[in-house]
């Protein structure tokens, strides 16, 4: 099974086409990276894929996320919820919900797992380890989650996607709102899972894209289609 | 833009013009009359008329029944107080500076009112006995009344109100009426009109009414107290019990258009107005 | 030396500039005496009233005996009846309102959201007296034939009409709260496998939190100070508590609140100095100690725990769940709908003679009789009259809170502002009865109604222009001080032009709210009969007006001729109000554009 395969999927605005048509696929385990310059639809593009496209928005060709053919899901499809919680999408912003570190860690499989509250615990401290925030945290996992510096929420939420231990990970400009030396941090941070999790990561940084992804994309090709060129593939 | 610019800056200069060229009008030539609901029609009327006349103004308002009137009167607030009760000792001991002057311009019969089929299946006439039981939620069905199996449902007036006080004075005379019982079939109501409508749209009920508000009301009768009807014979002759003199009040002896204005309603011309609200007029009663 | 050099500069370049009159500054500080003074108007009033005779506190909170003639002044019956008819009101409209607020913003696509919420709004914008109107027509029948009350009248039927009333508060404020709430959270919550009603619960609710907590307050607030509706169904029976076992039966009987008591007749029985005149003023005391302390806790908005021990379903239970959920709430939107449609229904039905012109354009003649020309006349005076009153004031007083005072003072501000926004109208008309009518020897006056209507226009449209004036970009204010612009010049020709359309809006907000008003005219403003729809002077010169009007003939309801006035007067005026509301329309899409 693949875990992305793409076959001419555009975003598109009624009539207008927005990204794409993208036509790739992506082995379990590689690590895909996005570029463009911003406005490209490289965040819409990864959006389409767990079915958090805006109201107006649509896509058209044929889009299958692990093994699953999404094109077909209407925007309110139940089994979008089940899909999210395997292809787990960390956006741009760090967002925090109100509570502790822990129950922000712990978010996601209060709601989509069984676990009991010890079970919770222990995944939410082992995600927290992957993120590379554990060290920074251990001593204030009951503190609220607000307190944190944007570097270290930006971890948190990335901590809140491994705990569900997704088969997809969906990276959004993870270090963009960020400064220099929460950057490098986050960085680290998503370079430790390379190898381990099947990554799609969205950047305008090109060379942070080159160091971090096996194959990479070009979204700028396919902002004018009438030019007719599809978009650039990079295999490494 | 620029229009609305200009207007809304002038706006408040120019309301401030306009109020201090209204100053100056003629306002005070209002002649302000208020207080009974039940006086209320006759003084309506005879303000139409007169107004037609001099074409000066005649406003008429209901504030608190007639006690609101004579408490307005006192106080500047009007010119002439209507009232449906007779001013008393407790009027003159709570407005000591004040000189009630009341000028009796009819009369009225408040009447306890009950709905058509309690009055059909046979409750028409009432004791003084028993309407202090109905209004202190002694007696609580109109089968004990010999009228049908329903519950009473008691509309009082508010404190103040002139019909209030004749069923006091008929079911207490000279005694302090005692405080509103605690019964969940009792509610209070206001001005005549209101009392009516409430009647009207609540089974089993009862209330004081004055008699002319419910003529052109089938739905609602007249219970008869103490085995006298509420004619204009018997309230001529004195042997309604719970008839009451109508009133126009000033503070001192009336002077100018509140004189105009309390002449012309005593007056024969003024006195037909009384009938077509079904009150008596002083030449029915004698006077 | 340089700094002489720098001053000498600072002069030449001030005698280039164009002499202006700081009028923004003296506008503002002009208009904040001006509220401070209705406040402190108010305030003190209420406790010179109190403290004008001996006062038993103690009885007054304890006792439910209030007998003037035996000197009696005991307000716990009142308390009580307050207290069960809010919380009628807020059992029905709180659950309703939270859940039609979350079905609009979470469930509702945006742009029908938009005009759902506006169709909810719609409520807000009929007057007190129409549902006043609506109760004694339509619900005290309804109330006696299913809870089998004789008449109808009692505390549930005044707590059901409450609800309505306060439905569009807490679903406006509730939006808002919910609207708050940044879309990147929902987004985070989602893309971690939740349900759209786990996102809402988990994700979203703990942040709106707080202001949901809030628009349950305003709304106790809003319930806390209505009078004339409440007055019409209610029974006002005096003196009933019930013992605690009774207290479910007790709320189908007739009762009294503080605010009908306060609008009844005894305001004006009482003499001034009184022991009876101070009982009451100790009852609009108390009235106004409680809607202050609902609207300051609204206010305040609480940071929140974290709530998450919450039993985790199974995979189908969690579907089903959210299906359930997701109905649920759909159907609570539709509510406030059906209401706004149904009283709306209601009105263009039975108040079919409001469609004739004839209606709108003849005198009033008799009970039922003729048509309204003059209320209405008497209704465009008092409108235009606060319209006049309140729109500097508000101008001002929002220019001080968002210009001029700091940033501690601003807070001040606005709390008391939003607090005098929160005065019961009939405690303004009590007031005005006694200092206007009574004391200055006015007599009722329209201009004593547009002095009361306009304390409750000015906090509505200074806080809008208030929020209009913060929300201007930084951008501009720091192109136009680059410019040289001094602060008066400023003011005047950035900040005034910016905040128009926020004045407008709030201005006509109120307008909309103060031309339904009826519980401070009956008090201040209008007569009987008589009174002519223009008056002729200032003092002596009171008015007639659709909603004293209304109120007159609803208590005629068993006469089908005044019962049908009513309600085509009660058309005429709701009309109008929408007309004040749509105005406002063009100015507010102008501000949403800007944002």
């Amino acid at each position: 099974m693949k875990a992305i395969s793409f076959c001419c999927a555009s975003v598109r605005h009624r009539d207008r086409v927005l990204v794409g048509p993208v036509s790739l696929d992506l082995e379990p385990g590689q690590t895909l990276g996005l570029r463009g310059r911003s406005g490209a639809g490289k965040s819409t593009l990864l959006r389409a894929m767990v079915g958090l496209l805006p109201d107006e928005l649509h896509v058209e060709g044929e889009l299958h996320v692990l093994g699953d053919a999404v094109h077909g899901w209407k925007r309110h499809d139940r089994r979008w919820a089940q899909l999210r919680g395997s292809a787990v999408l960390v956006g741009q912003t760090p967002v925090v919900f109100a509570g502790s570190v822990l129950a922000n860690a712990a978010f996601g499989l209060r709601h989509v797992t069984r676990y009991g509250r010890a079970g919770l615990r222990k995944r939410a401290c082992a995600a927290l380890a992957e993120a590379g925030l554990w060290d920074e945290v251990a001593d204030r996992l009951d503190a609220p989650a607000h307190t944190l510096s944007v570097g270290q929420r930006q971890r948190l939420c990335l901590a809140r996607a491994l705990a569900l231990d997704p088969q997809l990970l969906l990276l959004d400009e993870p270090t963009s709102a960020l400064d220099n030396a929460s950057r490098d941090v986050v960085e680290a941070a998503v370079a430790g899972l390379l190898g381990r999790r099947t990554v799609v990561l969205v950047s305008h940084d090109d060379d942070q894209v080159r160091r971090l992804c096996d194959r990479e994309v070009d979204l700028e090709a396919t902002t004018s289609p009438a030019q007719g060129s599809g978009p650039s593939v990079r295999q490494t | 833009m620029i229009c609305l610019r200009s207007t809304i800056r002038t706006l408040p200069l120019g309301a401030l013009l306009a109020l201090s060229a209204c100053a100056g009008g003629d306002a005070t030539d209002t002649l302000r009359i208020s207080g009974s609901t039940t006086v209320n029609p006759v003084a309506v009327d005879a303000a139409e008329v007169l107004r037609g006349r001099s074409g000066k103004p005649i406003t008429v308002d209901t504030q608190g029944g007639s006690a609101g009137g004579l408490a307005q009167v006192c106080g500047g607030e009007i010119a002439i107080a209507m009232s449906s009760k007779p001013i008393a000792d407790s009027d003159r001991q709570q407005f000591p500076n004040c000189d009630h002057q009341p000028t009796k311009v009819g009369e009225d019969a408040v009447g306890i009112i009950v709905r058509r089929d309690v009055y059909d299946a046979g409750v028409r006439n009432l004791t003084r006995e028993q309407a202090r039981a109905i209004f202190e939620a002694r007696t609580t069905n109109w089968r004990e009344l010999g009228g049908p199996d329903l519950g009473i449902f008691v509309y009082d007036k508010e404190p103040g109100r002139g019909t209030r006080e004749a069923l006091d004075k008929y079911m207490y005379g000279k005694e302090t009426a005692p405080p509103p019982p605690d019964s969940p079939r009792y509610a209070v109501v206001g001005g005549n009109e209101e009392t009516r409508a409430k009647l009207m749209s609540t089974p089993g009920s009862v209330a004081p009414l004055s008699t002319s508000f419910v003529t052109d009301h089938p739905e609602l009768a007249v219970v008869a107290l103490d085995g006298v009807e509420a004619t204009p014979q018997s309230v001529a002759a004195g042997k309604y019990p719970m008839s009451r003199p109508l009133y126009l009040v000033t503070n001192g002896p009336a002077a100018g258009r509140a004189k105009e204005f309390i002449d012309f309603v005593a007056s024969g011309e003024g006195q037909q107005i009384l009938p077509r609200h079904g009150y008596l007029t002083l030449e029915q009663l004698g006077q | 030396m340089t700094d002489l050099l720098t001053a000498e500069a600072d002069r030449a370049a001030d005698a280039r500039r164009p002499r202006s009159t700081p009028w923004p500054a003296g506008l503002a500080v002009a208009a904040g005496l001006a509220a401070a003074l209705a406040g402190l108007a108010v305030l003190g009033f209420l406790l010179d009233g109190a403290t004008s005779a001996p006062l038993d506190w103690l009885t007054l909170l304890t006792d439910p005996v209030w007998d003037p003639t035996r000197a009696r002044f005991g307000a716990a019956a009142m308390i009580w009846g307050t207290a069960a008819v809010c919380l009628v009101a807020l059992l029905v409209a709180v659950p309703l309102g939270w859940a039609a607020a979350i079905g609009l913003t979470e469930l509702t696509p945006a742009r029908t959201a938009q005009a759902l919420r506006a169709g909810v709004e719609m409520l807000a914008a009929i007057p007190s007296i129409v549902y006043g109107l609506v109760g004694l027509a339509l619900l005290r029948p309804l109330v006696s034939a299913v809870f089998g009350v004789p008449g109808g009248d009692g505390l549930l039927t005044a707590g059901l009409i409450l609800a309505v009333m306060v439905l569009p508060t807490i679903v406006a404020v509730s939006i808002d709260a919910l609207a708050a709430v940044p879309a990147q959270t929902r987004e985070a919550a989602a893309a971690l496998g939740l349900t759209r009603t786990e996102v809402v619960r988990a994700a979203v609710l703990p942040d709106a939190a707080p202001g949901m907590r809030a628009a349950v307050l305003l709304g106790l607030a809003r319930a806390l100070g209505e009078t004339i509706a409440v007055f019409l169904v209610i029974g006002r029976a005096d003196g009933r508590l019930p013992a605690p076992h009774e207290v479910f039966a007790a709320v189908l009987r007739p009762g009294q609140t503080l605010t009908t008591k306060i609008g009844g007749p005894e305001a004006v029985l009482a003499g001034a100095g009184s022991a009876h005149w101070a009982g009451l003023s100790a009852l609009g005391l108390l009235l106004l100690a409680l809607v202050v302390l609902m609207t300051l806790a609204g206010l305040r908005r609480s940071p929140t725990g974290s709530g998450h021990r919450q039993p985790r379903p199974r995979r189908a239970a969690r579907e089903l769940r959210d299906r359930a959920w997701i109905a649920g709430l759909r159907l609570a939107v539709l509510v406030p709908l059906l209401l706004v449609a149904g009283v709306f229904g209601v009105l263009a039905v039975r108040g079919a003679v409001g469609w004739n012109p004839a209606f709108w354009f003849t005198p009033a003649a008799g009970s039922g009789e003729g048509g309204v020309r003059d209320q209405i006349l008497g209704t465009a005076v008092l409108v235009i009259g606060t319209a006049a009153l309140a729109a500097p004031i508000g101008l001002g007083l929002g220019l001080l809170i968002a210009e001029y005072a700091g940033r501690r003072a601003a807070v001040w501000l606005r709390t008391a502002t939003v607090t005098l926004g929160g005065v019961p109208s009939i405690l303004l008309g009590l007031i005005t009865y006694d200092l206007v009518v009574r004391t200055l020897g006015w007599g009722k006056s329209w201009l004593a109604g547009t002095v009361a209507l306009a304390v409750l226009v000015v906090p509505v449209a200074a806080m809008v222009t208030a929020s209009r004036i913060v929300a201007l970009p930084p951008a501009r204010r720091e192109a136009a001080l680059a410019l040289g612009l001094n602060r008066t010049q400023f003011v005047r020709s950035v900040l005034v032009p910016w905040a128009r359309p926020g004045l407008l809006t709030g201005s006509l907000l109120g307008l909309a709210r103060a031309a339904g008003e009826t519980a401070p005219l009956l008090f201040a403003a209008t007569v009987f009969a008589g009174a002519a729809g223009l008056p002729s002077g200032i003092a002596h010169s009171p008015v007639v007006a659709l909603p004293t009007h209304v109120f007159t003939l609803a208590q005629d309801s068993a006469d089908p001729a005044a019962l049908d006035a009513a309600w085509g007067a009660a058309l005429v005026l709701v009309l109008i109000s929408t007309l004040l509301l749509l105005a406002a329309v063009p100015a507010r899409r102008r501000m949403e554009a800007d944002l």
